[in-house]
Formats: C-alpha cells, structure tokens, sequence
C-alpha cells in the first residue's frame, strides 16, 4: 500500500509539473460592457489619458502630455502602489487610446527556486491595452483589451506570479473600471453585464 | 555548385558589372542547368496563430489565406524545409513540434522534444532541424527522415532565434537570458565561439553569404550586428520599442524589424547601419519573413490576427491579410513548394 500511495505521489508530482510547464505565452483579456448611452457622451468621460477618475481603484494621476503619444502618467492606487503608463497611441476620431505600463510599484519580495522575486502591485510582466468605444445605434459598447505575459517568466512560476494571478489582477482592474463607468448611466446595473473572455 | 556561384556573384561588390545583368546571369545560369526558374515556383506563408491553436496558409501570389491547418499546443515558431517540402511548427505547451507536409497542407506528425520548444530552424539541405528549447537551455537536433533526436547541444539560458549557415556548417543561436550569441559547430556540435550583445536578444538573422548576424534586443530596443567569423561586433542600431525579430530584403541591403510595442516595422540600411524609416504596420508585430523574390516583407501582427505585407522597394504597406488570433510566426515561414 505504501509503495502504491509513493508511486502515486510521484506520478502526480510529475502530471502538476507538466502542467505547469506552461511557456510564458502572451495573454489577452478582452472585457466589453454595452452602455445605454450615446458614444461620445461615454468617450467624454473616459478620453483623457490624463484623468483617471473615473476607475475606482485610482486615487489620484499625476500626469504629463495630454493626450499626445508618448505622454505619461502615474496612477496612485487607493489600495496603496503606484503604475506608471505611457500613451503609444491615441485616436479621438475612433474613440480609443493604447498604453503600456513602463513601471509598477513593489508589493513584495518572495522567494521562489532560491531566488528573490520581485511582486508588483499588478502581478504581469509586457502589459498593454487598448481603450475604445464605439457607437451602436444609440447605445455604446465599451472595449478594454489588455495584453501581458505572466509576472514570472521562467519555468515553473510561484502562485502570486502565474497566469491564474496575472488573469485575476487584470479582471479585477478592468471590470471595477467598467462597472463604475456602467454604473454612471444606469445605476443599479449588474457587474454580469461585463463580458470577459481570455485568450492565451 | 550553383548556389555557390549565385552567392560568389552577389558578394563580390568589387566587381563592376550592374546588379541588373548579373541577376540576369545567374538566371541563365540557372535555367541552363536545369533548375527550374524561380519565378514559376509557387511560395506560401505559413502563420502560426497561437491563440487560435491553427496554421494559416498564405499563396503569396494572391496573398489570400487558402488553408487553415490545427496545430494544438500553442503554435510559436515556423521553420521551413523546402528540399523535403516540409514545415515545422514548434508548440510549446504541445511540448514539441508539428511536421506539415508543406504539399498538402496536412500534418504528418508530432515530435516531441521537451516543454519549452521555441525556437525552430531547418539546416539548408533538409536533412536536420533544431529546436531550441526556452526552459532546458539546449537544442535539439533531430533528422528529417524519422525524426530521430541525434544529440542534444547545452548553450546559454533562454535559447530562441537560430539560423543556419548556408554551407549548414555552423549554427547560430541567441541566448536570450543570456544576452548573447553564441556559434555552434555543426560536425561536433559544439560551441566555438560566444558574445555579448544587447539585452534579451530574440530573433536572430543571417545575409545570404553568411557573413553577417542580426539580433533583435528585445529590452535594449536594438539590433546588434556581428561578424560570422570570430563574432566581431560590428554596430548596434537604435529601432522601435521591444523589437522581435528581423528579415534582410533586396539582395540584403535592407534589413526589415518587427516593434512590438510600436505597430512599426523599422527599416535599416545595412550599409550605413542607419534607420531609413518606420513602416506602420498592424498592432503587436512579431515574427518576419522575407519572401524568395527578395522584395516582399511579411509581417504577423499578434494582436490584430493579421499579416502585413510590405514593398520593400517602395516601403508601403502592399496589403493586410486576415490570419488569426495571436499570428506570430517567429522563424522563416515562407516556402516555395515546386
């Protein structure tokens, strides 16, 4: 019996380690919300690239260029933790703009493989996304596409930097920002309303 | 013997004959041998959509997706083996590569290597591939016939982008972690020579007379250029945000690299090391290949799905092809099939 529940433990220890043998592959997070409200007056609320209060999370931006590319901006987070963006594209006429994070505040250090590893405050590493809108009928449909490799790159990643961390970070950040958004045209309106898929 | 002529030719810049006739001469030369002209070959891109677990097979004559091939396990890495009409697609969380029989669109086979599977490429005459493996720090080296690992080459952390060179005497490999470049004797599959270069290089390329390597510094937002002999670091170019990879164009005087982060494409005169232009092309560009006519760039555009096609005579954007989700491509994937 022992040997069995030996020889078990090991073929499970080998299955958990294929399994998580994952390649750091770029993810993609697509959250859409439809809003009950004319494009433009949803685009007037979230366009400047340089105003960030409109998202829950976001105590406060510190920012420099408007809304030209290249321009920067530092978001504090209510929860404590800054992330520093960069605007790489902007399109008034399309209703969207593209960043990137270019720096993130530290929440912990862990050790993993005998190694110091660095948490930060969204646990993703390459992060991009895409903010637009667009007009249908009178409605709107909100697009928040966001882009990014896992917080850990190399084989094997510890919990608080794998692909399960990283999906839960961004699904946090994106729908507490629709939500709230939603929420400015139809108050009382369900977090459901938002649409998650996630690619990798 | 041939090909050795046609490369003597278009190394030789000393001698003074226009490129126009000596184009000319080697076609000649090659019709007169019986090699069929190149002209009437028919070439496919063949676009790994990660995403979307499938292969998109492009005729680049009509530039129109006419097949579109499963490939589970995360499809990344291309390489092509025109002499046995194969192509090979490396799966990283398939743990190896998919064999497509390049003449039915069909895959023939999995192969399995190890669970980092990345970097992929064919030696010139068909008979070997390599697949460079992101975790494990090694290469495997398996032949084409029954797709028997043959021996296995320890290099530097995060091996990615390889070529060959054209005698298939010598391999050349980045070591992304590493960040460096290493050669690799292909008779004792040893390493001969190793150097620095920018940080986190990826795609790596090779002229035509294997003289010349370009690597693509993701982190350092450059192109470092070497020497093949003694690997002589010979200039870095500034170029977009965190370039992928790169491919030579117009008897390689061109060199055409993919910014991730910029939706460019930034053209480099190979002559003067200089960055002539940056081509807009889809969002997330990644893997890049030259087509055989030498004036065709393709691009994978990961997040758009798309292929970008560029003149790179003229340096605009021909046509955007619909691929799939996550196209990335990274390898040579174009192939003429006879």
């Amino acid at each position: 019996m022992k040997q069995v529940s030996v020889v078990l433990s090991i073929l499970f220890f080998i299955f958990m380690s294929t399994a998580q043998a994952h390649g750091p592959v770029r993810g993609k997070l697509t959250a859409k919300v439809k809003i009950n409200a004319p494009a433009e007056k949803v685009w007037a609320i979230i366009k400047n690239f340089d105003d960030m209060s409109w998202h829950p999370s976001i105590a406060g931006t510190d920012a420099k260029g408007g809304n030209k590319k290249k321009a920067t901006r530092i978001l504090t987070l209510k929860g404590g933790g800054t992330i520093t963006e960069q605007l790489k594209a902007y399109k008034a006429d399309k209703m969207s703009y593209k960043y990137k994070i270019t720096d993130m505040s530290t929440v912990k250090t862990i050790t993993h493989a005998g190694k110091d590893e660095i948490v930060p405050v969204l646990p993703v590493s390459n992060y991009a996304a895409t903010l637009s809108v667009k007009g249908k009928g009178g409605s709107s449909e909100v697009k928040w596409v966001a882009t990014y490799y896992r917080g850990y790159l190399n084989n094997n990643p510890p919990s608080e930097l794998n692909e399960d961390a990283a999906d839960k970070a961004v699904t946090a950040v994106l729908k507490a920002g629709l939500a709230n958004l939603l929420g400015k045209f139809q108050s009382g309106a369900k977090d459901s309303a938002i649409k998650f898929k996630v690619k990798r | 013997m041939i090909t050795v002529l046609k490369l003597d030719l278009f190394n030789n810049s000393k001698v003074s004959i226009n490129s126009k006739m000596t184009r000319y001469g080697v076609i000649v030369l090659l019709v007169l041998a019986g090699v069929p002209s190149l002209a009437v070959a028919a070439s496919f891109a063949f676009i790994s959509n990660q995403l979307d677990n499938n292969v998109s097979v492009i005729d680049t004559a009509s530039n129109e997706v006419i097949e579109t091939v499963t490939v589970t396990g995360k499809p990344v890495g291309v390489a092509v083996n025109r002499q046995k009409s194969q192509v090979y697609i490396s799966t990283p969380i398939g743990n190896g590569f998919s064999v497509l029989d390049a003449n039915n669109f069909k895959i023939k086979r999995k192969v399995t290597t190890s669970n980092g599977a990345l970097g992929i490429v064919s030696d010139n005459q068909g008979e070997r591939v390599f697949v460079a493996d992101w975790y494990e720090n090694n290469i495997a080296v398996f032949e084409t016939n029954d797709f028997e690992l043959l021996t296995t080459i320890s290099v530097g952390q995060s091996p990615s982008g390889m070529a060959v060179s054209p005698d298939d005497r010598w391999l050349y490999v980045a070591n992304r972690v590493d960040n460096s470049v290493s050669q690799i004797d292909l008779n004792t599959f040893k390493i001969r020579n190793t150097t620095k270069v920018g940080t986190h290089p990826f795609g790596l390329t090779l002229d035509q007379n294997g003289q010349r390597i370009y690597v693509a510094n993701v982190e350092s937002d450059d192109v470092s250029i070497l020497t093949t002999a003694g690997l002589k670091r010979v200039g870095k170019v500034q170029v977009g945000s965190r370039p992928y990879a790169s491919a030579l164009a117009l008897q390689d005087t061109l060199l055409f690299v993919t910014n991730q982060d910029d939706t460019t494409v930034s053209v480099i005169d190979t002559q003067t090391l200089t960055e002539i232009k940056q081509i807009e092309v889809g969002e997330k560009p990644e893997g890049i290949s030259t087509h055989p006519d030498g004036e065709r760039v393709y691009v994978a555009n990961w997040y758009d799905g798309t292929v970008t096609v560029i003149d790179a005579k003229t340096l605009t954007v021909v046509t955007t092809i619909k691929t799939g989700d996550g196209s990335r491509a990274f390898g040579q994937f174009i192939t003429e099939i006879q």
